[in-house]
């Protein structure tokens, strides 16, 4: 029985508030989240 | 960071050093077909945004099973009460092309160990490599389980 999975693209670089930008145009970010996933790129890199 | 998901199952980034990771991680109950499933929609809307920059993909997983893993002896000259311990009965398999480090993107490694005290084992897979569909998916979970079954008694 299978308790956990992930599955991962690796990128040859780190992401940027542009990739969020192109995830949200995508229509891949609930609103709500915006901000939050700003704010961590710029605190985390 | 979570910032999505696809039918329950969370979407992620992750950066970590030079590299960084888009990820689904997956919510039980989980088979080999959800996997699959799940992992051809991440594909065709999330991945394709980073598709140029992509150098591999990693899918993991662990899983229990019924059986405790077969008492394998150790050579004679290696015998130790070290290795003769019950508790640290287990069999790690890695792939002698496996190049072992946390910014590789060519690893595979499968660890089958007891669980102490309990009449069961756990699975724990981790495959890297630049290619990675559906097919390769199911292959790895039926493969890593039929293996198991054989180490097993």
């Amino acid at each position: 029985m299978i308790t956990s999975a992930s599955i991962s693209g690796i990128l040859n670089r780190r992401f940027v508030n542009e990739d969020v930008a192109n995830l949200i145009n995508a229509g891949l970010v609930d609103k709500d989240l915006v901000n939050l996933l700003l704010n961590f790129l710029a605190t985390k890199t | 960071m979570i910032f999505n998901n696809i039918k329950g199952n969370n979407v992620s980034l992750l950066n970590r050093g030079k590299i960084s990771f888009i990820s689904v991680s997956f919510k039980p109950p989980i088979s080999d077909e959800i996997i699959a499933e799940i992992y051809k929609e991440f594909k065709d809307k999330y991945l394709k945004l980073f598709e140029k920059e992509i150098i591999g993909y990693e899918f993991s997983f662990k899983a229990v099973e019924e059986g405790k893993i077969k008492l394998l002896e150790p050579p004679q000259e290696v015998k130790t009460d070290i290795l003769s311990s019950p508790k640290l009965m287990g069999v790690r398999l890695i792939d002698s092309k496996s190049d072992i480090s946390s910014e590789s993107i060519n690893y595979k490694e499968i660890v089958i160990e007891p669980l102490i005290g309990e009449n069961k084992v756990l699975i724990s897979l981790t495959y890297r490599d630049k290619t990675l569909d559906e097919n390769i998916i199911r292959w790895l979970v039926i493969s890593s389980m039929e293996l198991t079954k054989k180490l097993i008694t």
